[in-house]
Formats: C-alpha cells, sequence, structure tokens
C-alpha cells in the first residue's frame, strides 16, 4: 500500500486504523512503513482518508504472500476460499473432514491482532511433521499446508520467510488419542515464538449442552482455557 | 476461516451475541445454490439483525450498504451471514431456514449451552449440533496483548481488521465526548468485511469502557 504524498493533507485520520500501526504522520504527509505493513487494505477501505490518498499496488513475489495473507478480500488459489484458512468444520455436515475418532486442531499465528512473520510458523511445522508415532494430517486446502513440505514441515519458497502478515492458520487433524501429544508439542514450543497464537479444537463429540465430557477432559488435562463459546454445524448441509 | 471463533468477554456480553453463517461448499452442494442462497437472505433480513452480508463480496449492512445492493450483487458463490442479538430469534431464523430444506451447511457462532438450547427447542426434529470448534485461548507472547477491554471489542471482527489503535483512539473520543458510542461502533463495523461485527454490542461496550477503562 502506498500514499500519494501529493494528494495526503497530512490530517492524521488514518493513522489509528492500521492493525499493524505502520502509518506515521510526517510534517507534510503520512508514511507508510514497507517493513510494517501487512498489505491488508484496512487504510483505503476505511474509508477516512478525506482525499483518498491511498494507492493500492501490484505486488510482485515474495511481497505478494502479504495480501494473500491479510486481506480477506483477496482470494487463495489453492482454495478458492477468501481469506487465510478453509472452511474447516463449516461444512463438516457434507465433507466429513473430521470424523469420530478425529481431532481437529488450528493454530492462529498473529491472532489477535499482533500479526506474524512466516518464519515464526515453521517453529510449529517442524517439529509437528517430525512428531515420532503420531501421524499429523495437516489440512491440504489450507494455504500453509500448500506452502510447506509435509515431510519437513519447511517453507520451500525461503524468499517468504521475513515476510509479514496479520495471521496464518495452521490447521491439522489427528487420532483422538494423538491429541494430547500435539498439544504439549505445543506447548512447549510457543514461548520461542515471537507472536501469539489463538488455539481451535474441532470434534463431533458432543454432549447435551457442549463438547463431550472426554473432549472437556481431554482439553482440561492438557492445561488448555475452554471457552464457553464457539461454532455449532447444525447438520443442514445435503450434497447436492 | 475461523473467524467468529475467537469473540470474547463475558457471559452476558456473549449471550447477546449469536452469528448465523450460511456456507455451500464448492463442489459439493454450490451449484445453483443462488436462489437459495438469496431466499436465506431473505430470511436473515426479515429478523432484523444487526448485521448482515454477502462475505464473498464484502458487502455488509456494517459498512452501509443497503440490503438490496448486498442481494443483487451475489454472485453464484455466495456467503450469507448475520448477526442477532438473542437467542430467540436466532431459532426463529433457523427453523425458516430448515422448513426452506435448502441443503446448505448452517453454522451458529455463541454460547455453546445457548445454541444447544436453541436447538434442541426448535421443534419436533430439530437440527443437531453436527460438528462443534472450541477456542483453547491466546498463548505465546501475550505481552502484546492490549487490554482484554480493547479485545473485547476487536475480536468481533475476527479477522483482525478492527485495529487496537482504533478502538482506543475511540474510546477517548466517547470519554471526551466528541463523538457518541453509536459512532465509535459504526467506524468499527465500517472495517470489518465479513459482516460479522455486533454493531449494537459494541456500542454498549464503547458506552461502558469509555467511563471504566479511560477515566
Amino acid at each position: 500500500m502506498k500514499i500519494d504524498p501529493d494528494t495526503c493533507v497530512a490530517c492524521g485520520s488514518c493513522i489509528p486504523v492500521c492493525p499493524v500501526g505502520a502509518i506515521e504522520l510526517g510534517d507534510a504527509n503520512a508514511r507508510i512503513s514497507r517493513d510494517s505493513c501487512v498489505e491488508c487494505g484496512v487504510c483505503e477501505r476505511s474509508g477516512f482518508c478525506p482525499v483518498d490518498a491511498f494507492e493500492k499496488e501490484e505486488l510482485s513475489w515474495p511481497r505478494g504472500i502479504r495480501r494473500a495473507f491479510s486481506d480477506p478480500m483477496s482470494t487463495f488459489e489453492s482454495t478458492q476460499v477468501s481469506g487465510r484458512g478453509t472452511m474447516e468444520m463449516k461444512t463438516n455436515d457434507v465433507t466429513n473432514r473430521f470424523e469420530y475418532g478425529e481431532i481437529g486442531l488450528a493454530f492462529e499465528l498473529g491472532r489477535p491482532g499482533t500479526g506474524t512473520k512466516i518464519s515464526e510458523i515453521e517453529k510449529l511445522t517442524v517439529p509437528l511433521a517430525s512428531l515420532a508415532d503420531v501421524e499429523v494430517k495437516f489440512e491440504p486446502e489450507n494455504p500453509v499446508t500448500n506452502l510447506i513440505d509435509e515431510e519437513t514441515g519447511k517453507f520451500e519458497d525461503r524468499e517468504i520467510l521475513d515476510e509479514k502478515v496479520l495471521t496464518a492458520i495452521l490447521e491439522l487433524k489427528v487420532k483422538e488419542e494423538d491429541a494430547p501429544r500435539v498439544l504439549s508439542l505445543f506447548k512447549d514450543k510457543v514461548a520461542d515464538l515471537d507472536t501469539v497464537v489463538s488455539v481451535d479444537l474441532i470434534t463431533r463429540e458432543t454432549e447435551a449442552d457442549g463438547p463431550a465430557e472426554k473432549i472437556v477432559n481431554l482439553i482440561e488435562e492438557n492445561n488448555f482455557e475452554l471457552r464457553i463459546n464457539g461454532k455449532t454445524c447444525i447438520g443442514l448441509g445435503k450434497e447436492a | 476461516m475461523t473467524h467468529s471463533l475467537h469473540r470474547t468477554g463475558d457471559r452476558e456480553g456473549l449471550e447477546k451475541d449469536y452469528c448465523v453463517l450460511v456456507l455451500p461448499h464448492k463442489g459439493i452442494n454450490d451449484e445453483g445454490a443462488r436462489p437459495k442462497l438469496i431466499k436465506i437472505l431473505d430470511i436473515m433480513e426479515s429478523h432484523d439483525p444487526v448485521n448482515l452480508s454477502d462475505q464473498m463480496t464484502g458487502k455488509t449492512k456494517g459498512r452501509n450498504f443497503e440490503f438490496e445492493e448486498i442481494k443483487n450483487s451475489m454472485g453464484d458463490y455466495g456467503l450469507p451471514y448475520a448477526v442477532y442479538r438473542d437467542k430467540e430469534t436466532v431459532q426463529k431464523v433457523i427453523r425458516e431456514i430448515k422448513k426452506g430444506d435448502f441443503g446448505i451447511s448452517v453454522v451458529i457462532s455463541g454460547v455453546f449451552e445457548e445454541v444447544f438450547s436453541l436447538l434442541n427447542d426448535s421443534e419436533d426434529n430439530p437440527p443437531f449440533p453436527h460438528t462443534i470448534n472450541t477456542a483453547l485461548g491466546v498463548h505465546g507472547k501475550e505481552e502484546a496483548l492490549p487490554e482484554p477491554e480493547i479485545l473485547e471489542i476487536a475480536t468481533m471482527c475476527g479477522h483482525g481488521l478492527v485495529s487496537h489503535n482504533l478502538i482506543r483512539d475511540r474510546l477517548e473520543k466517547v470519554a471526551n465526548g466528541s463523538i457518541t458510542a453509536q459512532k465509535a461502533a459504526e467506524d468499527c463495523a465500517q472495517q470489518c468485511v465479513c459482516g460479522i461485527f455486533n454493531t449494537k454490542r459494541a456500542k454498549e461496550l464503547f458506552d461502558l469502557f469509555s467511563d471504566t477503562l479511560m477515566n
């Protein structure tokens, strides 16, 4: 993203709108830090600039990865879904991506609102890929999966490691009995990350008022907080 | 795309915050889905949503798009989303969608106990919790996070497009009387392209936190 210095009137209206604080006010106009900007497009869409000084740039590789992960209005070619993730459990009533006996896990780096460098993702994907005696199935439609070597967990294109994005979601599933190993590994590695991570768990096991007791136990025994709210796919989907 | 999962707050606040997401799946039930999605949008709109959108176009009520424009610009593949304030209304919306037998996946975000109870009370042969997604908290560099009050507003846009700095700026402006809490909530809703930002809840939070956080 750029600001046209000849158009900008240095009013400062745009400064707070940037999710990563990349806009600064100079003497004559506002400026965007290219290093900090994640190309999310919020500043341009916000409607706060009184003179339309923001200009969306054509981005070359590897900078283009910033927009792909950060701007929900861009679409990943691999998923044809806008945003940085997949349909995960939302259409599980027609995909059966998650069966009984399986646990879906997602690690959302940079959420809420801190952003992350792509290199941080490898700090989880590499140890996950080499976890002994556990079959970690990275979600094949997920953009991160499409960028890593699933055997090693390393990004194939090393040029992207320094790029910064608003969030990146790592999606995987494991057998229910293997979930504690993955959660424990995450707890071991997360302290080394230079960002925050929101963690999600997907299951088909439910009882009258929420997750089944064995899922609650799984979460609590691994020292995670179970929040009272979440998403429920209510089984109205059918194959056409 | 787990954007409605990580909404924070106390139970009282979360019980006034429900997202209903309708999602055809590409290659399974998306072909010819548009007329069904339009009918679903009509159902959603008839129950006075706080916010409503087609996530594929980014046109939302919170971004000041009229309902007819949201509806008319929906393509062959659309994602109707709506936000409601109470479970009784969500129950009515779900009943009508089920009655239409559209065969398209529906997800409700909200307090599990309330969502499960509204399903159970729906009618004979009600919808059922097929699969759930639970949030297990935020980990890692937590010192980079703002106050929980800021997060309570920010997490209503799961993509993180409502910046913490914008919320802080608007809280200050509400506190010093230069804008209303309603205007602050609208400024934030304008950034959320999925249309799941709950403007009414945000207005209440701006009223509350401009007092407790800024004074």
